[in-house]
């Protein structure tokens, strides 16, 4: 499944703030349904960011103990799902504050992982291998990129074509003017077309 | 147009949201300036791949490890202290440490100013009376009227109540606990008027704290003000 077909089961705002109404009165259930809801992509925004699975799983996790204990603080001047990649963002930032990043070990699982999809994919007579194949590749390729901008143009990247926010959204996630944000979008897709160059011909096909 | 003019715009170009204007100016670049075209097709082409990056799983264990850190950080706010100390103090001195804890409290509550232009302590029943402006037209008074342990499910909490009293024509103020404190209880909406009870629960604890509230204005969302109040340790 790609992010595109992902994008297009958003979740209805509206029954996003209901279930943030019944969180605030400590009703626990709600808290889980509304990350039943989202921790799909929560956790793929993580990995996206961090490129690294084990990084993802804690800063997914992290993020959803934030929206928990600062749930009595959203008011709905933005839509849930907004705020919830707003705390993702700033979790992800104070973590790479405390830390330095681990590329070596983001590779080998983005290998790792491609090990794991091939041996899927031996099942799976519907799809050609050599598609496939190359697919993985272009995905390999276009994250290990994505890894190389720097944090703030990576989350821009990220929200706005993976995730499907606007650049309204993105400024109120970011809390930046939409002025900065289309700015600093464009530098990052051009970074991204420059580091893309050497593989011009895989991402044509 | 310049290249680097038209480059600054070449995200929108290639995603269709730029304007009729400016297309029509790109469009006229682009006729005749090959490497600017190549720099949109490429930049199209990356916009389809960015769409198509495949969809990660999250684990299962996701929602099972949030909740376990979300019971530990209640846990570790409900009894920070305790067990270290009962380990090394005998029973005897655990109640003379008590007792000696309680006498300092006191003396401490009887004998503290609050600093600033417009907060003032007196001395209550049970714990300090706050004044706190809400605006430029109302103010409340806020005081911790009994403070009782209690559990629920197999959590311990202190029960605070506080009496919360309004001042001001047509003044409504909501409460509500502040950003990061384990609190337990519904935000109240109070008038201006005869004193209201606000209850919450907040982790038990074994030394007196401070219990923080967030004051909206109801007149003005904008106005918002932090209420602490100092909690006694509960019996």
């Amino acid at each position: 499944m790609t992010y595109e077909g992902a994008r297009k089961r958003s979740s209805d705002p509206a029954e996003d703030m209901q279930l943030v109404e019944r969180c605030k009165r400590g009703d626990r259930d709600a808290f889980d349904e509304l990350m039943r809801r989202h921790e799909r992509k929560v956790y793929n925004f993580a990995f996206r960011l961090t490129g690294n699975y084990d990084e993802a799983n804690d800063i997914a996790a992290e993020a959803f103990v934030r929206v928990y204990t600062r749930i009595q603080s959203f008011r709905g001047d933005s839509a849930f799902l907004t705020w919830l990649f707003r705390i993702v963002t700033n979790v992800f930032l104070d973590a790479r504050k405390r830390r330095r990043p681990r590329p070596s070990e983001s590779l080998e699982q983005l290998v790792e992982a491609d090990d794991r999809a091939l041996a899927r994919l031996a099942e799976d007579a519907s799809v050609s291998p050599q598609a496939e194949l190359e697919r993985r590749e272009r995905d390999t390729i276009l994250q290990r990129a994505i890894a190389g901008l720097p944090e703030y143009q990576r989350a821009m990247i990220l929200l706005y074509h993976v995730e499907g926010m606007s650049y309204e959204e993105i400024a109120a996630a970011m809390d930046l003017p939409i002025g900065t944000v289309k700015s600093r979008l464009n530098r990052a897709r051009l970074a991204l077309r420059h580091a893309l160059e050497g593989s011009a011909e895989l991402f044509a096909r | 147009m310049r290249c680097d003019t038209a480059r600054e715009h070449f995200s929108d170009y290639a995603s269709g949201t730029a304007h009729e204007a400016l297309r029509a100016a790109l469009d006229l670049h682009l006729a005749d300036c090959p490497s600017c075209r190549r720099e949109v097709e490429d930049l199209k082409v990356l916009w389809r791949a960015l769409d198509h990056l495949e969809v990660v799983e999250a684990p299962p264990g996701l929602r099972a490890e949030v909740w376990r850190r979300i019971d530990h950080d209640l846990q570790t706010h409900a009894m920070p202290t305790r067990r270290p100390l009962a380990a090394l103090l005998s029973a005897r001195w655990r109640r003379i440490t008590v007792w000696a804890a309680a006498a300092c409290f006191v003396v401490v509550l009887a004998g503290v100013t609050v600093p600033g232009h417009y907060q003032r302590a007196l001395l209550g029943d049970l714990g300090l009376r706050r004044f706190l402006p809400i605006s430029s037209l109302g103010s409340m008074q806020a005081q911790v009227s009994s403070v009782r342990p209690v559990v629920v499910g197999d959590r311990l909490f202190d029960e605070v109540h506080i009496a919360v009293q309004v001042e001001g024509p047509g003044h409504r103020v909501r409460i509500l606990p502040e950003e990061g404190q384990v609190v337990t209880g519904e935000e109240v909406l109070i008038g201006s008027g005869a004193p209201s009870e606000v209850v919450v629960r907040v982790g038990h604890t074994f030394r007196p704290h401070t219990l923080s509230l967030r004051v909206q204005d109801q007149a003005d969302l904008r106005h918002e003000t932090v209420l602490r109040l100092t909690i006694p340790a509960s019996p």
